[in-house]
């Protein structure tokens, strides 16, 4: 029999075939697959027996083959090779490699060793660096084919004498990183989503006012106009906190167009109630009903799949804190302004009706937008 | 995203293609075991493990470097296994990526870049060697045979008009007639050829096979299927394991419709060329064992594609036109290869592939450079009729 010829053993699905099977003759690849799990790495690395014989010798009996004995007792040389020629690194510190066992795996082109690997990390990595330096300078055209999965996406990527590096940054869900994210995405959620900042800025800016005999003058009292700000906000956030919650366990569920259109009708009668007050002391109680509405109106950014359930209710605080330090930016800019700038005619008259012409044109435009079909 | 799925940027079906046989690839074949007894033979270890074990470690000049990359690339002609073209190149390493490196180191790189078909940067590697050596035979000889490859016959013909005087008279002149033969001249190519075979007897085994394959390729592609059987014969009796002479008479007798006889010829093989035929003939014969050849072919593809190259685009193509009948894909891989490849074969795949995804107009830069070339095949006349 020629050297090469025969192919190993069997091919796992091809078992039957086994005695007729030949292998055909590929360049070096060698396939490390790795699950990052917080700190935690594990996985595993293939290596055809005859490049690891290139390594160190293997055959020590020299009889031209090679035994699971002679591989098992190299298993200490190999591993502590191996693990020089694998580097891992998370946000910049060393997670140690280790090889925990020897297993061997038939594959299309021959037979494998199948190192088991582990690797432990001083801190679930956000970005990890891999160094791959296998047999290249015996054989350049040796690839290393790397699939790497961490929180539940998939990153692939071939080592090469010219690519010994990979970086990944990986959307590893730790508790801080999505109290992190979440926090942001609910300040921009507020300050990117018009609707909500508008909603409530149509309602907080007449807060300053007075509405007395058919017409509105500044409010003289600024603890009343405390409190009144005070009641909007706090209604609007217990109100959507309410439904935000339970959308997000998928306890009560509401198709999004109907809730898109019902935030911009809402946008539309807080400007209207502005020009020709329907409802005055009970702003509040206008928040917190509307407030359901776009509580419901949050909830898909929360609702990904990414998110795994354990650190659903701490993104969905987070997400609710980063709401209300938007919210609380929003009031703190525009009430004080609002307050000195009450007692102007301009203010009261052009002001209060352009502006909530605009907004009330916009929330028109929006309902139009998400009512219509198509 | 909308207008995702059907994008017609055929990269990025491959690059998403490529994700997934990189993931399914490394996830396939996941059955470790423990072999339960120490004396269980795992795999028999080829001669170039210890020849090449320790290569790295020792620092050797230039020219020893390269004759011992000569000996891995002859090794790998015979083995066809491509971690011998690995060892040379790591032989290289100290000078590979210099611009002009030692005259054997050129001509080796030359040699590697040519079989990975990286035909520019070979051609450049030998024209820098010329330009020092301008006798050398080998890269007269390396230079035409990929301008050849190419489809550049009258460039490849020039270099071997060089060889005259430089080489045995014998090589120079199979050179120069079986160009002769591609380059509108078959019939009396052909006839200088049978006069060359009385100097046949003297030459090494490696030239004989080639002088074989010339003179059967210029008989098929004249008609005279008879003749070239015989002459594959020969060949074979004189170079049993050439994998070239190997696969064309496959490929003759596959057309003969004895698959049969192929089978036996190619049955074992360890190199993706031969294991396609031995899938057309184990398809042709309908038989049991042709599923698992296919797998293993398709795998193979898979493997090389993963190392993101793609070696095999010649047989791909013809996988995909003759096994799988997909006639687009197999258009779209006979075009690649027929910008990268332009032999007899590389033509007809294309016209054929063409043909069968009912796009005659996309087989139009094969006539342009077939009126060009002024090749004559027998095997094209089916597509080149008006």
């Amino acid at each position: 029999m020629s050297p090469g010829r025969r192919c190993a053993g069997a091919f796992a699905v091809l078992a039957l075939f086994a005695s007729e099977l030949v292998c055909a003759h590929r360049p070096s690849d060698a396939f490390v697959e790795l699950d990052v799990t917080r700190e935690r790495i594990e996985g595993h690395w293939q290596i055809a027996l005859r490049d690891l014989a290139l390594l160190i010798e293997l055959d020590s009996d020299a009889d031209g083959a090679l035994d699971w004995g002679e591989l098992r007792a190299a298993q200490a040389g190999l591993s502590s090779m191996l693990t020089q020629a694998l580097e891992l690194e998370a946000d910049g510190e060393t997670c140690p490699l280790n090889v925990d066992d020897l297993l061997v795996n038939d594959r299309g082109d021959g037979r494998y060793a199948w190192f088991v690997l582990s690797a432990q990390c001083p801190q679930p990595p956000e970005h990890l660096r891999l160094d791959y330096r296998l047999l290249f300078d015996l054989d350049p055209t040796h690839r290393g084919i790397l699939v790497l999965r961490a929180g539940g996406a998939t990153h692939t990527a071939v080592f090469a004498p010219d690519a010994t590096v990979a970086g990944f940054d990986l959307d590893l869900p730790s508790p801080w990183r999505a109290f992190r994210d979440y926090l942001r995405e609910g300040v921009w959620h507020i300050w990117i989503g018009l609707d909500h900042a508008l909603f409530l800025l149509a309602l907080l800016l007449p807060a300053v006012l007075v509405y007395e005999n058919q017409q509105w003058r500044g409010a003289t009292r600024p603890r009343s106009v405390l409190i009144e700000v005070l009641a909007v906000v706090t209604a609007f956030t217990v109100a959507h906190s309410i439904t935000l919650s339970l959308a997000v366990f998928g306890w009560l569920r509401v198709p999004g167009t109907l809730v898109e259109a019902l935030i911009a009708l809402s946008v539309l009668l807080a400007a209207l109630n502005n020009l020709r007050p329907v409802v005055l002391r009970w702003r509040w109680a206008a928040a917190f009903g509307f407030g359901l509405v776009h509580g419901f109106g949050f909830a898909p950014v929360l609702v990904e799949p990414g998110l795994p359930q354990a650190l659903r209710a701490l993104a969905l605080f987070a997400f609710n804190l980063g709401v209300e330090l938007g919210q609380i930016a929003i009031v703190a800019l525009a009430v004080p302004l609002a307050y000195l700038a009450r007692d102007t005619r301009f203010y009261r008259g052009p002001l209060r009706v352009a502006g909530s012409l605009v907004v009330a044109a916009l929330a028109s435009l929006w309902l139009l937008q998400r009512t219509l079909p198509g | 995203m909308k207008g995702c799925s059907d994008n017609p940027d055929p990269r990025h079906k491959r690059g998403f293609w490529f994700l997934v046989s990189l993931i399914v690839g490394a996830s396939v074949q996941a059955a470790p075991y423990r072999p339960a007894d120490d004396a269980q033979i795992l795999v028999q270890l080829p001669a170039s493990v210890s020849l090449a074990r320790g290569l790295g470690a020792t620092k050797r000049s230039a020219d020893s470097a390269a004759r011992l990359a000569e000996i891995f690339i002859k090794r790998a002609r015979i083995t066809g296994d491509p971690r011998d073209l690995g060892h040379a190149q790591g032989l290289l390493a100290p000078w590979w990526n210099q611009e002009n490196p030692p005259e054997r180191v050129l001509l080796m790189r030359a040699t590697l870049r040519q079989s990975r078909h990286e035909f520019a940067d070979a051609l450049r590697d030998l024209d820098r060697l010329l330009a020092r050596r301008p006798h050398d035979a080998q890269a007269h000889l390396t230079r035409a045979t990929i301008l050849r490859a190419q489809g550049r016959y009258a460039e490849a013909r020039a270099a071997c008009a060089e060889l005259h005087g430089y080489t045995h008279v014998f090589v120079a002149t199979l050179c120069t007639q079986s160009l002769r033969g591609l380059n509108g001249e078959l019939k009396p190519a052909a006839a200088a050829l049978q006069l060359l075979r009385a100097g046949l007897r003297s030459q090494p085994q490696a030239i004989a096979a080639w002088y074989y394959a010339e003179a059967a390729d210029l008989a098929v592609r004249a008609g005279d299927a008879r003749s070239a059987l015989a002459l594959y014969q020969s060949g074979l009796r004189r170079a049993r394991d050439d994998h070239d002479l190997r696969a064309a008479y496959a490929d003759l007798l596959l057309e003969q419709q004895r698959a049969a006889e192929a089978l036996v010829l190619v049955e074992g093989a360890t190199i993706e060329a031969l294991r396609l035929r031995e899938a057309l003939a184990l398809k042709a014969l309908n038989h049991a064992r042709f599923a698992q050849a296919d797998a293993a072919l398709r795998e193979g593809f898979a493997a090389a594609r993963r190392r993101g190259e793609d070696p095999h685009l010649r047989e791909e193509a013809r996988y995909a036109l003759e096994v799988q009948q997909d006639a687009p894909a197999a258009l779209s891989l006979a075009q690649q290869n027929f910008s990268v490849q332009r032999e007899p074969v590389d033509a007809r795949l294309l016209l054929a592939a063409a043909a069968a995804a009912n796009r005659p107009e996309m087989a139009e830069p094969v006539r342009r450079w077939l009126d060009e070339s002024r090749l004559q095949d027998v095997r094209l006349t089916p597509w080149l009729r008006p």
